[in-house]
């Protein structure tokens, strides 16, 4: 019998399963894809995230941003980033890199198997895979993303509407290290240029818009590369709205599978690390006190609740005013304040009290 | 004046006063309080928990736009209902759903039932969520008219004249619109109330 279940082999998973191997833990990756595998995902991830991991970024090959451009229309403003505070990755490298790790430090993997059933017993969990593979466990991590079937499992009803990303990843020798930001191509969301190593990830992201008519918005990104032969693909954003349950005795949700994408920058991967950090909190906390597991619910909110609810304010304000924001943004160093907000420096909270100071609200 | 050190401790007409003068924090506390019944009451009336929390999003920027003209001798949380329950009606206008009227003068005197409690917060009780799912389902069909009147009267706990207040209508509409969702919720709930009338 295992200690803990992984399934899926993103960051939150991968990480999950990193953190619990170092403890010392008995745990099994149980991914339904071949690593590496390709993701949709713009990469933006702060240092902070690293932090976590506690590995540098170099670990990743992860591609160090200097500049960030924010457009609006014909007009452009330019921002310097605080030297080594944001990189970009890819993302099959990112997860691929860090399930090695955690396999490297004890964690098991199993490629290509999907798990089709959950059993709960007194004490373990029976998993069963599509290829009739069972597997028992004390506890399971579910790590399958957006549309998670362990958080439907767990009946944590995330029944909404959530944001689109459409994003074509173009090969590209040296590209600059500077994100560009599009403001004012649709209504609730924003375009991208994301650099990468040897990549450019031209995308659009967007809420309450006709999917249909995204990849015409996303053609005025794209009309100076060359693209034709490279797939578009799509992902939803796994936002937050309001709190659900997020674990019952023996079964924990983290990453997109407990909906704690950033509302505001659409930035993924650190709550999902940080989901990962206080699941191996709280399963080491359990196993010691022989307790449920239920508890991760609190504990994911109390920490991240009310910055994902301020984050989604601001996103309100800012995405609905984009025109009268973007005039306003010569007042700001946006650089260091998106820095700062993606590395935990400064708090949504803090940037919410700003903006009503200095946003004339009368004006909206 | 105002010197406790936290501004969870002030009540309420202390933190308008704080935000007319352009407190910030006051105004972040005012929202730490009512945030979670501003985006329960919006998704209840607009159907649907995306459209509760896009509508509430405008909800708070009405209320810090709107706050310095408040009498902060007044109850608080009535003026933000009803600037939350307006910008539900605007937004479902603006979709052109139309709230249809027809049914409004609809007979009196239906003996009435009582909602079974789904008083809860998206916010906090998640698990209640999943207990009442059936109220809450049926809830939803109803058209939005007698949706709004009737989760004003059985979880916002308002009388009749808060209600007609509230919504702009005369306290006819609003009886004959609450025994009329309630005819509805009884056919709905049918199944559930005999099966508990049978154990009675």
């Amino acid at each position: 019998m295992h200690d803990v279940i992984v399934v899926g082999a993103g960051p939150s998973g991968s990480s999950s399963a990193l953190f619990l191997a170092k403890r010392g833990l008995d745990v099994l990756i149980i991914e339904k894809k071949r690593l590496p595998r390709y993701k949709v995902c713009a990469g933006g991830t702060p240092r902070y995230t690293f932090e976590l991991l506690d590995l540098s970024p170099s670990y990743f090959d992860a591609f160090n941003i200097e500049k960030i451009k924010v457009y609006y229309r014909e007009r452009v403003r330019e921002y310097s980033i605080p030297s080594n505070s944001i990189f970009t990755v890819h993302r099959d490298q990112f997860d691929y890199r860090l399930t090695q790790l955690a396999c490297h430090n004890g964690a098991e993997l199993l490629e290509g198997e999907e798990v089709i059933e959950i059993e709960e017993e007194n004490n373990s969990l029976t998993i069963k895979t599509n290829l009739g593979h069972k597997f028992k466990s004390r506890y399971l991590i579910g790590a399958d993303g957006i549309g998670s079937k362990i958080a439907r499992f767990i009946g944590a009803n995330f029944r909404y509407r959530v944001p689109l990303a459409i994003q074509k990843d173009i090969p590209y020798k040296n590209p600059e290290p500077i994100i560009s930001l599009f403001m004012g191509l649709v209504p609730m969301g924003y375009g991208w240029i994301f650099p990468k190593n040897r990549t450019l990830s031209v995308g659009l992201g967007a809420y309450a818009f006709s999917p249909r008519k995204m990849p015409q918005v996303l053609s005025i990104l794209l009309k100076d590369l060359n693209h034709t032969n490279i797939p578009l693909l799509a992902h939803p954003i796994a936002f937050y709205r309001g709190k659900r349950r997020l674990a019952n005795e023996r079964i924990v949700l983290v990453g997109d599978s407990a909906h704690i994408t950033d509302p505001f920058s659409g930035e993924g991967i650190r709550n999902a690390v940080k989901s990962a950090k206080i699941a191996e909190e709280t399963i080491l906390e359990c196993i010691k006190k022989n307790k449920p597991l239920s508890i991760y619910t609190e504990k994911i909110y109390s920490v991240m609740a009310r910055e994902l609810f301020l984050a989604w304010m601001i996103s309100g304000i800012f995405y609905r005013f984009q025109d009268r924001i973007f005039n306003l943004m010569d007042r700001f160093d946006m650089g260091a304040i998106l820095s700062n907000l993606l590395n935990e420096r400064t708090s949504y909270s803090q940037i919410f009290k700003k903006i009503l100071k200095f946003i004339p609200f009368r004006l909206l | 004046m105002y010197k406790a050190k936290n501004y969870k401790d002030y009540d309420d007409s202390t933190l308008i006063k704080l935000s007319q003068k352009g407190d910030e924090k006051a105004f972040e506390e005012i929202l730490n309080r009512y945030s979670n019944r501003i985006i329960n009451l919006a998704t209840r009336i607009m159907g649907s928990v995306d459209d509760g929390w896009d509508v509430a999003q405008e909800v708070f920027v009405s209320i810090w736009k709107n706050i310095k003209s408040f009498d902060s001798s007044k109850n608080l949380y009535p003026w933000i209902r009803k600037i939350t329950v307006n910008a539900c009606y605007e937004e479902l206008r603006k979709r052109g759903k139309g709230l249809e009227s027809s049914l409004d003068d609809v007979e009196e005197g239906e003996p009435s039932i009582d909602l079974p409690d789904v008083k809860y917060s998206p916010e906090d009780n998640y698990s209640k969520i999943e207990l009442n799912e059936v109220i809450e389902k049926a809830l939803e069909t109803l058209p939005e008219h007698y949706r709004i009147t009737l989760w004003l009267r059985a979880v916002e706990n308002l009388t009749y004249e808060e209600i007609a207040e509230t919504l702009n209508i005369n306290i006819g509409t609003v009886k004959s619109r609450i025994n009329m969702a309630r005819k509805l919720m009884r056919d709905k709930l049918k199944y559930y109330l005999e099966v508990k009338d049978e154990s009675s």
